[in-house]
């Protein structure tokens, strides 16, 4: 089951949210911003923040679980939960739609349908198999 | 309903005829970015299916009819257009998306 369609539609969303939100696309037409209030934005830019990447480009050795790579349990653990955290970045979905003007009785059973999809996901990532 | 059937706003003088049309669109739904997700997603689904499967080609075509709206549209409903490009944003990445990441399961 190919699971990665509802992470990459909420990572476009987020994206082209970032963009339009970062170039001031709206101000230069004097209208109110139709995405403003998104956190999908807010959420992106705490995840760049908390990667070791830092701003000029060097490595960040004290980003975040700087003890926890030391030896490869560690590692492995570590990627687990990025895997993890990365996946639950679907659990915005409900709000980013609602915040993009759509109803909840619509936001909120396609936002379930793409976390159940997700979850499918992560059972095939943890268990090493490809259900058809 | 009623509003619709209200044709005032067409024959009173001054009055502007895509203005009143869009006023009665953007009342039916909650307002006028609703109406802009509703249109911009039917203009992007439509022209996904006319292209085959492929999203790169509906992107940009959303994204210049957007574009286009901007300036043909009255500037009380210019979030319409807005919504639209946005959609043609958002497809564009996850046209790239598709393209270069989507190769696992």
């Amino acid at each position: 089951m190919r699971t990665l369609y509802p992470i990459l539609v909420v990572v476009a969303l987020g994206t082209a949210t970032l963009i339009w939100g970062i170039s001031g696309f709206g101000d230069i037409y004097g209208q109110d911003d139709p995405i403003e209030g998104s956190n999908a934005g807010d959420q992106l830019r705490q995840q760049a923040d908390d990667s070791a990447a830092s701003d000029n480009g060097s490595f960040n050795a004290s980003a975040r679980s700087g003890t926890e790579n030391d030896n490869i349990v560690g590692v492995i653990l570590s990627g687990i939960s990025f895997i993890v955290s990365f996946a639950t970045m679907v659990a915005l979905l409900p709000l980013e739609l609602m915040n993009l003007g759509f109803p909840a009785y619509f936001a909120a059973p396609v936002g379930l349908l793409a976390q159940a999809i997700v979850g499918v996901g992560i059972v095939q990532f943890a268990t090493n198999r490809y259900y058809r | 309903m009623m509003w619709i059937l209200q044709l005032g706003c067409y024959g009173s003088p001054g009055s502007d005829l895509l203005t009143c049309s869009l006023d009665a669109l953007a009342a039916a739904v909650a307002g006028p970015t609703i109406f802009g997700l509703i249109a911009g997603g039917v203009l992007l689904t439509s022209f996904y299916l006319a292209s085959n499967g492929g999203l790169a080609t509906p992107a940009v075509l959303t994204a210049l009819t957007g574009g286009l709206l901007i300036s043909a549209l009255p500037s009380a409903y210019q979030g319409i257009a807005q919504v639209i490009i946005f959609l043609g944003l958002a497809a564009a990445v996850m046209a790239g998306l598709g393209k270069y990441v989507d190769q696992t399961p």
